[in-house]
């Protein structure tokens, strides 16, 4: 058990209200960013250790919400309090689902499509496309048009794509609202048949119980895996201050140093691995330490893997890992969460307390750590689905590899060979 | 003893009701509908499906919300801090219907549906920020804001009144959470990091702009009436002990700052003449300061 060392006088309310009127009065002068308002930065700490409900801290930051709204400042005009609720929805646990490989390129009027995989399920039927435009014609920068899939049962139905990409074409997923026969022999993509005839690769699939740990320091942590490519450490600021201040964390505790140290060097500018600096500052978990150890390699291997991993639900949250895809200089997982809170970024205009979230850690067999932040993502509002980029390059000399949504004191744990498929050419390039 | 009021100038404003403008009018302590001159008819007729009556909303929200915590959060911290009030936010009076506690006079009870509304009144509220749809956001498009019941409705269409109306309800609020705070209960307790809050919000914005230093730290000690109330300054913070009274009794009365002097407390004996305890920017002795009021006011 840990000392909370609460502070017994410390009024959470009033310390989370005065947040909000130093907000108003400073609007004037906004220090800007695209952070969450510290105020709700502060409640989220403290209602995570326990010094206010989260109702009440709800509450407090739906009063200044909507004074910030009143007074029609531009950086707090949204007001999507409740979206940011909704992410605190338990999830439904997702459907297994039948992947197969398909390595296929379609030759269309005006693009490329290579087929990657097929996903079946009981509600709906996806394919991972790469979609390249005809380079000789003007691209308006949009993704593929929308596409009709049908099964050998005779369905058809419409596709509609999610993904991302650059001007060397997109990569993501082609999805029906209504699925195909999950048992089909094949598909046809406009017209176009897909044999379905491999198999994914195996996989195992458990839960892992989160060691114990001081709850400000997990809070902090945690915070800093969900957002780290994000922002500095100045979007923490106002949760460390609020923990001070409520006693929970020592102004002068080392793990500060540490946290610091670890959020300005996993910043994309952030100057090369800074290996150095990982054991000056022993308050940083190995987790973290290995990470910063390989920071900037571009060594990892290139190819992709196909899953189609489902996980049990853990602390409300279902997950499905698709597929991975891995390059010299990071590696890419294909997602689905439930609920859809479970993948994205926090947004500015989010004052939820708290939208439950997951961070996104994968290590493999030669004890390297990763950490995942969401490239993109998309929701149908029963689950999100996107694609969740790690850094840093996979250890080329790793032969196992598990990937670790991570709640606040469970995580899965999806474990794996890394036996490579290649990569069609141009596949990284897509994802930059 | 002098009631609250004393000392604050009445306030007017305009509202759409109906199809005609009509007056509202703070005065000692009450709002008044100037334009009618039967109002429980005009609530009678609205009950039994007639058209509303906004004069009529106005008036009813007023009286739930004169001691409602919440209108210190919205409400202006002064001049340097003004609300976007928008006219139309007060045609979202009459939208939705509010909760009453079980034997509310039906006088009493709150407005209905947007479908009753006259067309005029309906368009106006489409254009508002009123929001009773699930947020949706487009490409392009900043979600307005969002309110969430029909009290927050009612309360952020009070603060879009206008012509000074906002103030003298938040004197009001101040005014009666004062008298609570003489005999503290459970209420108290439950709304004093609301009241604490508001007001040093106010203290802050009133100190900062009396010493001209924008980031200047105010803090607030809550302190009992029976206590000094004080201000110094502190290793580059102001500290203030005041009573939570100070809100009704000088802030709410335009009297923080009088002739470049922070004023801690003000009393009167008759309304008209004020005695004030007030401290000059070196933060010296507190020296009282005297003002009177003319006849007219």
């Amino acid at each position: 058990m840990w000392d909370s060392g609460i502070v017994e006088a410390f009024d959470a309310e009033l310390y989370l209200r005065l947040i909000g009127e130093q907000m108003l009065l400073d609007r004037g002068n906004p220090t800007g960013g695209p952070w969450r308002p510290p105020i709700s930065e502060a409640a989220g700490a403290l209602v995570a250790i326990g010094v206010i409900p989260a109702s009440q801290a709800d509450a407090v930051l739906d009063d200044y919400s909507l004074a910030a709204a009143l007074r029609n400042d531009p950086h707090f005009r949204r007001r999507t309090m409740l979206a940011g609720r909704s992410h605190r929805r338990e999830g439904k646990p997702l459907k297994p689902r039948r992947m197969v490989p398909c390595e296929r390129t379609i030759e269309q009027p005006h693009a490329t499509v290579h087929v990657r995989w097929v996903s079946l399920t009981e509600d709906a039927t996806s394919v991972a496309v790469m979609w390249r435009p005809d380079t000789s014609l003007p691209w308006s920068g949009a993704g593929p048009p929308q596409a009709t899939l049908s099964d050998d049962r005779g369905t058809a139905e419409a596709a509609h794509f999610v993904g991302s990409g650059s001007n060397e074409g997109m990569l993501g997923t082609l999805t029906t609202v209504r699925p195909l026969a999950p048992d089909t022999a094949w598909i046809e993509l406009d017209g176009t048949r897909l044999e379905l005839t491999s198999e994914a690769s195996g996989f195992d699939v458990s839960l892992e119980r989160l060691p114990e740990q001081n709850p400000a320091h997990r809070y902090l942590w945690c915070q800093i895996a969900w957002r780290h490519e994000l922002h500095g450490h100045n979007s923490i600021e106002p949760a460390i201050d609020a923990l001070v201040a409520a006693g929970a964390l020592s102004a002068d505790d080392p793990l500060l140093d540490g946290l610091r140290a670890v959020t300005d060097a996993m910043q994309p500018s952030a100057p090369g691995a800074a290996p150095g600096m990982a054991h000056q500052v022993g308050q940083i978990p190995e987790s973290w330490r290995s990470l910063l150890v390989r920071q900037g390699r571009r060594d990892g291997p290139t190819g992709s893997i196909v899953l189609g991993a489902v996980t049990p639900v853990f602390e409300g949250f279902s997950v499905a890992v698709l597929d991975l895809r891995s390059d010299r200089e990071a590696f890419q997982v294909e997602v689905e969460v439930s609920p859809t809170g479970g993948i994205g970024h926090p947004v500015a205009s989010d004052w939820s307390v708290q939208p439950r979230q997951l961070a996104w850690w994968a290590r493999d067999d030669r004890g390297n750590h990763y950490l995942g932040h969401t490239a993109y993502w998309s929701s149908n509002g029963n689950y999100g689905q996107g694609s969740i980029g790690f850094r840093p390059a996979l250890d080329p000399s790793a032969t196992q590899l598990e990937i670790l949504p991570t709640a606040e004191t469970t995580r899965a744990v999806i474990g794996f060979s890394l036996r490579w498929a290649t990569e069609p050419a141009g596949a990284d390039r897509m994802r930059r | 003893m002098n009631p609250w009021w004393s000392g604050l100038l009445p306030a007017q404003a305009t509202v759409l009701c109906g199809e005609h403008s009509h007056r509202l009018r703070w005065q000692e302590g009450a709002l008044h509908a100037l334009d009618h001159d039967d109002l429980e008819a005009e609530r009678a007729l609205a009950a039994l499906g007639g058209e509303r009556c906004t004069c009529v909303d106005v008036l009813d929200a007023w009286a739930r919300h004169a001691d409602d915590p919440r209108v210190l959060v919205l409400a202006s911290r002064g001049p340097s801090d003004p609300l976007a009030a928008q006219a139309d936010w007060t045609a979202q009076l009459g939208t939705q219907a509010v909760p009453m506690p079980t034997g509310v006079p039906r006088s009493r009870m709150a407005p209905r549906s947007l479908l009753r509304l006259p067309s005029r009144r309906r368009a106006i509220a489409a254009r508002g920020w009123t929001s009773y749809a699930p947020i949706v956001s487009r490409p392009g498009q900043t979600v307005g804001l969002s309110l969430r019941t029909p009290a927050e409705s009612e309360l952020v269409a009070l603060l879009g009144l206008g012509g000074g109306l906002q103030d003298r309800l938040v004197a009001n609020v101040a005014a009666t959470w004062a008298q609570r705070f003489e005999r503290p209960d459970s209420a108290v307790a439950a709304a004093r990091p609301v009241l604490h809050a508001s007001m040093q919000g106010r203290l802050a914005a009133a100190v900062r702009n009396w010493l001209g230093r924008a980031d200047l730290e105010v803090e607030l000690d809550l302190v009992a009436s029976r206590h000094q109330p004080t201000l110094s300054e502190c290793e580059g913070a102001v500290r203030a002990e005041l009573p939570f009274a100070w809100l009704a009794d000088v802030w709410s009365r335009g009297l923080s700052i009088v002739m470049g002097r922070f004023c801690l407390a003000a009393s009167t004996e008759d309304g008209r003449a004020w005695k004030l305890m007030t401290v000059g920017p070196d933060f010296g002795l507190a020296a009282a300061v005297r003002v009177e009021l003319p006849e007219t006011g």
